[in-house]
């Protein structure tokens, strides 16, 4: 009998990405996330007594040169080799852009497979033989699993692969294969990377992703960690998963419909809150709060954003460790505006113009020219590669569109009002 | 939509209110509420109505929140009409008329889905935004675009809007300023990304490290060798140095030996031992010489000495004579002191004696010692009888206290009353007591009855019916309310039909007269042409038609027959004029014949009005005789009451009240059997405790008959006993205790005075042995025990002395004896001398024989010591010549003078030998293990001359180059070494590379709000002036209209103009055409102008879109009656078009409006009324 732990995707010291700091915020429970739930890994692996720990590529962030990220990781290899417990790593897009992966120096317990061909290094004593291949550059496009080694008849046979298999919402489509391709190659267990999100992909044999270890950003949503496999005989017995994750992510959509007054959005955002708090495993909590519904606080809603955020926060906090990531007003009237106004009110108008206004860079930028000063002062961070800054699609101008009209209507109707 | 009634139900201080807005026209409709009338909660009843009850409003002070109720009728353009009623709930607030709810979305094809928020801003106006608005076209100059733009929007401040929308974006975001959010966290950003390139660590920096580490350790390596090459080299010439002076030595002892030849080996002691011998030989003899010379002289001095042998043999005895000698002269001394004591103790004892025995003599005392014997027995009977005595005294004083104690609580039991039996009063207390407070009950029943009885006279004096007795009034057979309603039904029936009788007769008068006016207007009419006359006319028109078709078709001449035909005209206008003249008659005939059969009809309508009215005048008689009829049958319910009533509806309202009444004295009556039941019950309950009372002796007259009295002196007579029983038993318990004292301390009595009878006898047995005749007392016999011991002792001392005396004697006797058989031995001559003298004189002659035998003794044990000394001196000679021999043999000399010569040769020999091997020794520690042989070879190579110089070059070379080499390269590694463990994996970077992120996270949302912002300022004033482009025309137009009459043609209407910078402004005309702006205009004429265009644009809308009603709050406070009157019309004027709801609190409004009512379609509801 023999057990070993399958992570892949640890991005060792990227930052969580869009949580703004405030007052209230957990900024202590949080800190270095990434490397606590790694820490938290070999934590596992040394009490669990592992045999072995496979890491399936993307151990480091891409864009991360802090040198000092590859010694925490040697040093945390040095534990597990006291421990006894070896680890086989193949190298992802993500550590073919990190020059830390090439310089670092590894424990004599860590073997990182080569990236020139497959690699299969086998444990006599366990009768295991791993097979893999590292990434040679920052794109492989092309099939790796066709190159893998025929499975060794007398040995239980691992797959280290760094894939979206045919391809995953949000990852980018490297080293494609099918999963019959990878069924039809006989090895008992496909330890796969790449996509953050867990999968079981087949069970016979088992294809797996893991998940990151971490939750990173708002689409990084729900419990994180590691897969334990247990097998004797030659055969998975067991399959678990285990939680390393710091903090969770997680988005709350919330309908408004019935709340007539503050104190019903406040007492359902609380209500919403602390289911969440039930789901996340008494961990710290990032929320985006999402409200919709055709609500009757909707013009009290829009109006003062800022300050129902602030109270949203106070909530968030008294409740304990939860930051509020975004809040996101997508509440709409019980009525539509436009059937109601007529076509020739001013604010009729208003609103027909800004729904047929033309909005693309350029014509926002000549609509609002200070934008162009805005944008040159920006730092270039600001547009990640995720969620790029002034974002000019459909669904982004959509949203822009209404927001102003919200902003518009609210102000005017406030001010017109005897209120 | 138009609101055609508005119910206040249950709303503020309203119940059961109705507004009727079912004017022809939409109307204005002024509502008027003077303070505290309600004006305010009817335009919250409105709003409430439209979109519900807020969560919290004032208007529940008379109606719970859950009876609060509205409703109202609304109909829209398309003549569709709705009932429904509103309820303050969260959920089904909408209700039917019936109750029942109603679907919300029955309300849209009327409501439109109009917001309140919009309501408010488009469809109402009040006397704060009328002010704000026309405060805002100043401000802005009268800008056209947004004073219409607000107008239109029904917004009082539309520049507050834009500059809050562009303070927002600068609070956000300055492209050359610091402070605003962005910029701020811009730069935070900047810095953090400084601080994280500074916390994290560089890989080129890390390598640069490591291989800088590694070529520094490689380099001390091979500095470090060289450097130990240098150092062998170096110990290797310092080796040579020393082994080079060495070695020289070496060679030149080697050759001494050489020199010295053959060498007689001797032991290495043999020089010592030659000398030790020769001097031992000679120190012997010479103590020979000495030892025989001295022997010969002691031998002589012995033969000279004498002395008394005998004596001696007897030292012992002498010594003893001179001890014995002392005790003999003391005791010969201290005889007569002795015998002079004895005598006086027994005097002593004598005269002892005779203090307690006189018949006794001394002799015979031992007969009373018995009695000391007994001593400890009395003195113990002497304290036992101090003890017995004091415990009897105790005894008998406790015994007296007792007993008086016993006879006071006796007397004290005997003089107190008996206890009386108090249970059966308690009992019937506390019976009386759960009763509770009869007394008040009965006052307050009383009084109630009394007050009530009052209360309903009163009211029953008040009513339409005066009673002064209740009860005729409780015995009146009225009739029943359903008698009384059948009653008024049948008279409203009869109000009913007289009324429509009255309507159809007033109709049908109206109808008669109007017909009887027609057949007069008709007959006025003139002649009726007749059909002879169209016959004719026709005739003449087909002549002229047959002469022109004559000569058109046919070419015909026919001037002739025209002229015939007509001479004054031409033939075609001659037919043309015939052809009219023709139908005018037919026309006529038509029309006229109208006139004919209308007249006829008109002669029958009459008749048939007449007719109605005939019949009209019976039925009314008819309706009379029955009205009559009723009022006798009505009279006569009541008669059995004696009351004449009064309309059944009034009499209904009285029998409710009398009921009320009647049920009030009902109530009343049962108050009062309840009192009858109480007093009995009190009675009965006072008796129960008199009796008890009596039953133990307590008679009380009471001025007081109430229950509470006598229970309360009940309640302190149970005290009373409780408190004498509680006492009796006290003392009871006091006296039993006393008896039991009085008990004890008469037994102590008697055991004490038994205890005393029983010493006394013990007492007397132990005096009995001492003989006394008479009784003693205790210290008496004390007394004489003590002096029967004195007496014993003294007797006792006599014995003793009388012993020492006797002894004295002895010794001096022996003593002599003793001394003279010794004198008889050693010296007879001295036997005649005292005793004293003879043993100081034997003293004397035994110290001089001790001083010659001791003489004697010691000049034997010298001589023998000599002789012993002589023969040991001649032995040692003999010795020391034998080894003298022994040496010289070894040697080989013959004669002890040859010994020195061959003793220094040899001495020499071994000098030489131990240097070579020092010298040998010295090389070998200095080579390290070379051989001499290997050592003498490489000194053989070098020069000895150069080795200093060679040292120091070697020396400089280590000292001066290598040594720094390695000091240098090891300071690198050292530092390396530390920075390379500074590089920990610190997580340092990570975190502020997080607190990057959480700036950037801020820094894109206010970025996206800036953009927000920004872009909805641009888009509000570029719709702005789109609006005002696509409006100013048609909306100034009619604005021109109300602003002439809002200013009554003070100003003649609205213009636009420009401005300095060219933006269009609003101005206003004066009568003589010169223009004012708007700065010029007062405040009150520029709140007319807001008025105006707000007025304008509603107008504008109508053609648009599903009207609403505008709801118009007190506008007119500030306005002069001119203006208000101005404005009043301009609203009514609208108001033809557009429900225009007016709502004021200010009566002036009202009777302006009654003035305006003959000219305007003004609506009037008066909530006061």
């Amino acid at each position: 009998m023999f057990r070993f732990l399958h992570t892949a995707d640890i991005h060792l010291d990227s930052p969580l990405k869009g949580l703004e700091i405030h007052e209230d915020a957990p900024v202590e429970t949080i800190r270095g996330a990434t490397r606590r739930a790694f820490d938290n890994l070999i934590d596992l692996a040394i009490e669990e007594k592992i045999d072995f720990v496979l890491i399936s590529g993307d151990l480091y962030d891409g864009d991360w040169k802090d040198y000092n990220t590859g010694l925490f990781f040697a040093g945390r290899m040095g534990r597990l080799d006291k421990a006894g417990i070896r680890v086989f790593i193949i190298s992802g897009n993500h550590d073919a852009a990190s020059q830390i992966t090439r310089v670092m120096p590894l424990p004599a317990n860590v073997t990182l497979l080569s990236a020139t061909s497959p690699q299969s290094v086998k444990l006599e004593e366990l009768g295991v033989i791993i097979h893999g291949q590292s990434y040679p550059s920052r794109a492989v496009t092309e099939n790796l699993v066709s190159q893998y080694p025929r499975p060794d008849p007398h040995s239980f046979n691992i797959g280290l692969l760094h894939s979206s298999l045919t391809g995953r919402e949000g990852h980018e489509n490297y080293a494609p294969c099918t999963i019959d391709e990878l069924k039809s190659k006989g090895y008992d267990y496909w330890a796969l990377g790449h996509v953050h999100q867990r999968e079981i992909v087949s069970k016979d044999p088992w294809i797996v992703f893991p998940g990151n270890i971490q939750g990173r950003h708002i689409k990084e949503t729900g419990p994180k960690g590691t897969t334990l496999v247990t097998v004797e005989d030659g055969q998975i017995v067991k399959v678990v998963e285990h939680n390393l994750d710091i903090l969770r992510w997680a988005i709350c959509r919330l309908d408004l419909s019935e709340c007539e007054e503050s104190d019903h959005v406040y007492e359902a955002v609380r209500q919403i809150f602390l289911q969440e708090l039930d789901l996340a495993d008494g961990k710290p909590l990032a929320l985006r709060l999402v409200l919709t519904g055709k609500s009757p606080v909707h013009a009290q809603l829009l109006d003062r954003t800022a300050e129902w955020i602030e109270e949203f926060r106070g909530i968030a906090a008294s409740l304990g460790d939860v930051w509020l990531e975004k809040v996101q007003f997508q509440t709409s009237r019980k009525v539509l505006f436009e059937n109601i106004i007529g076509e020739d009110t001013p604010v009729a108008g208003l609103l027909q113009s800004i729904k047929t206004l033309e909005l693309d860079s350029n014509t926002l930028f000549s609509l609002v020219p200070e934008l162009n000063l805005l944008k040159s002062k920006l730092p270039a961070e600001i547009h990640s590669t995720s969620e790029p800054f002034l974002d000019t699609s459909p669904e982004k101008i959509r949203e822009l569109r209404t927001a102003v009209e919200e902003l518009l209507t609210a102000r005017l109707l406030r001010h017109g009002g005897s209120r | 939509m138009r609101l055609n009634r508005l119910d206040l139900k249950a709303f503020g201080p309203f119940t059961g209110r109705t507004l009727v807005f079912d004017s022809k026209d939409p109307g204005l409709h002024i509502i008027f509420g003077p303070n505290e009338a309600g004006k305010s909660s009817a335009l919250r009843a409105l709003k409430a109505l439209l979109y519900g009850f807020p969560q919290q409003t004032p208007d529940n002070f008379l109606h719970n929140y859950d009876q609060l109720l509205v409703g109202g009728g609304l109909e829209n353009r398309n003549g569709d009409k709705i009932y429904f009623q509103r309820r303050k709930k969260r959920i089904g607030d909408i209700i039917d008329e019936l109750g029942n709810p109603l679907d919300s979305k029955k309300l849209l094809p009327f409501l439109h889905g109009v917001d309140p928020e919009v309501f408010e801003s488009l469809y109402g106006i009040d006397h704060d935004s009328l002010i704000r608005g026309g405060e805002e076209i100043l401000a802005q100059k009268g800008e056209v675009g947004q004073a219409l733009f607000a107008a239109g929007a029904g917004i009082t401040s539309l520049r507050e809007v834009i500059d809050q929308l562009e303070k927002e974006a600068s609070d956000l975001f300055k492209s050359a300023g610091q402070l605003p959010e962005i910029n701020k966290s811009i730069r935070r950003f900047k810095e953090l990304k400084k601080e994280t390139k500074d916390a994290s660590l560089s890989i080129r920096e890390w390598q640069s490290h490591q291989t800088i580490l590694k070529r520094a350790v490689a380099e001390r390596t091979s500095l470090e060798k060289k450097r130990e090459d240098r150092h062998k080299e170096l110990r290797h010439l310092e080796r040579l140095e020393q082994a080079i002076p060495e070695l020289a030595s070496l060679k030149a002892r080697q050759e001494q030996l050489q020199a010295l030849g053959e060498v007689i080996v001797l032991s290495p002691d043999f020089e010592e031992r030659h000398q030790q011998v020769g001097q031992k030989m000679r120190a012997a003899q010479s103590q020979l010489q000495k030892d025989s010379d001295r022997l010969e002289h002691i031998r002589k001095n012995r033969g000279a000495v004498s002395f008394n042998k005998a004596l001696l043999d007897n030292t012992e005895l002498v010594d003893d004579f001179h001890q014995r000698l002392g005790e003999y002269r003391k005791g010969q001394k201290d005889k007569p002191q002795i015998n002079g004591m004895r005598i006086s103790l027994r005097r002593e004892a004598a005269l002892l004696l005779n203090q307690v025995r006189p018949d006794l003599r001394l002799e015979d005392i031992d007969i009373l010692r018995p009695v000391l014997g007994k001593k400890k027995t009395i003195q113990s009977l002497a304290t036992r009888y101090e003890v017995i005595c004091q415990q009897l005294k105790q005894a008998e004083k406790q015994n007296k206290t007792t007993t008086q104690e016993l006879e006071r609580t006796k007397k004290i039991l005997a003089d107190s009353a008996k206890v009386r039996d108090f249970q059966p009063l308690h009992q019937a207390v506390k019976v009386a007591r759960k009763a509770g407070d009869i007394d008040s009950e009965l006052i307050q029943g009383r009084n109630e009855v009394e007050q009530g009885k009052r209360e309903c006279l009163t009211k029953l004096k008040r009513s339409a019916f005066p009673f002064i007795e209740l009860t005729p009034f409780m015995e009146l057979p009225l009739p029943l309310p359903e008698t009384v309603r059948k009653f008024d039904k049948k008279y409203s029936d009869l109000t009913e039909e007289d009324r429509e009788l009255e309507k159809e007769q007033k109709m049908s008068e109206g109808e008669l007269s109007s017909a009887t006016a027609e057949i007069k207007k008709a007959e006025y009419g003139g002649n009726i042409p007749s059909e002879e006359d169209l016959a004719l006319g026709r005739t003449k028109r087909e002549q002229g038609w047959k002469l022109l078709r004559e000569q058109w078709l046919d070419g015909k001449d026919v001037t002739a027959e025209s002229a015939n035909y007509n001479a004054e005209k031409s033939l075609p206008d001659a037919y043309e004029e015939d052809v009219v003249h023709a139908d005018f008659i037919a026309d006529r005939l038509r029309r006229e014949a109208d006139r004919v059969a209308g007249r006829a009809t008109l002669r029958a309508q009459v008749e048939t009005m007449e007719d109605i009215l005939g019949n009209n005048k019976t039925r009314r008689e008819a309706l009379n005789q029955r009205k009559l009829s009723l009022d006798t049958a009505w009279s006569k319910t009541w008669q059995p009451t004696g009351i004449s009533p009064l309309t059944p509806k009034e009499m209904g309202g009285w029998l409710v009240e009398a009921d009320k009444i009647r049920y009030t004295v009902a109530e009343i009556l049962k108050k009062e059997a309840i009192i009858v039941r109480n007093d009995s019950r009190r009675e009965s309950l006072k008796g129960a405790v008199l009796k008890e009372l009596e039953a133990i002796g307590f008679i009380q007259s009471h001025t007081d008959d109430t229950l509470g009295s006598i229970l309360a002196f009940a309640e302190a007579t149970v005290e009373k006993l409780e408190r004498e029983k509680l006492q009796h038993g006290k003392i009871k318990e006091q006296s039993e205790k006393a008896q039991q004292t009085f008990n004890q301390t008469a037994g102590d009595c008697t055991s004490c005075r038994e205890d005393l009878v029983k010493w006394q006898e013990q007492w007397e047995e132990a005096l009995d042995t001492l003989g006394l005749t008479s009784v003693v007392t205790v210290p008496e016999a004390l007394d004489l025990i003590e002096i029967l011991q004195n007496c014993f002792d003294r007797v006792k001392e006599t014995d003793d002395l009388r012993k020492r005396i006797d002894g004295i004697d002895r010794d001096a006797a022996e003593l002599t004896e003793d001394v003279n058989h010794l004198l008889h031995k050693v010296a007879p001559n001295k036997l005649k001398l005292p005793l004293d003298q003879a043993i100081l004189q034997l003293r004397t002659m035994l110290s001089h024989a001790q001083k010659g035998s001791a003489l004697s003794d010691k000049l034997s044990e010298e001589f023998d010591t000599l002789q012993l000394e002589v023969a040991t001196a001649e032995r040692t000679v003999q010795i020391a010549n034998e080894e003298m021999g022994e040496l010289l043999q070894i040697a080989r000399c013959k004669k002890p003078e040859e010994m020195a010569a061959v003793i220094t040769r040899f001495v020499e020999h071994q000098r030489l030998l131990e240097k070579i091997s020092d010298t040998g020794a010295n090389l070998a520690r200095i080579g390290l293990g070379l051989s001499i042989e290997e050592l003498s070879g490489q000194a053989a190579k070098v020069n000895a001359d150069d080795l200093p110089h060679r040292f120091e070059s070697l020396r400089r070379e280590i000292d001066e180059r290598i040594n720094p080499d390695i000091n240098a390269v090891s300071q690198v590694i050292g530092e390396q070494t530390t920075q390379l463990a500074a590089m920990d994996g610190s997580g340092r970077g990570a975190e502020i590379a997080e607190k990057m992120e959480q700036e950037l996270a801020r820094i894109r949302r206010l970025a996206e709000r800036y953009v927000q912002t920004k872009l909805a300022s641009r888009i509000l004033q570029r719709e702005i002036e789109r609006y005002r482009e696509k409006h100013q025309d048609p909306v100034l137009k009619i604005a021109s209209r109300y602003f002439a009459d809002l200013t009554m043609n003070s100003l003649k209407g609205l213009k636009t103009d420009v401005d300095d910078k060219g933006d269009p402004i609003l101005v206003g005309i004066r009568s003589d055409d010169t223009w004012i702006t708007v700065d010029g205009m007062s405040d009150g004429t520029r709140d007319q102008l807001y008025l105006a265009l707000r007025l304008a644009t509603l107008e504008s809308l109508l053609d648009k879109g599903e009207p609403f009603p505008f709801i118009v709050d007190d506008i007119l406070i500030n306005f002069d009656d001119d203006r208000s009157r101005a404005t009043l019309q301009a609203l009514a004027e609208l108001g033809t078009k557009n429900q225009i709801i007016l709502f004021t609190h200010h009566r002036q409004i009202m009777e302006e409006a009654k003035n305006l009512q003959s000219s305007k379609e003004i609506h009037l509801h008066d909530l006061s009324a």
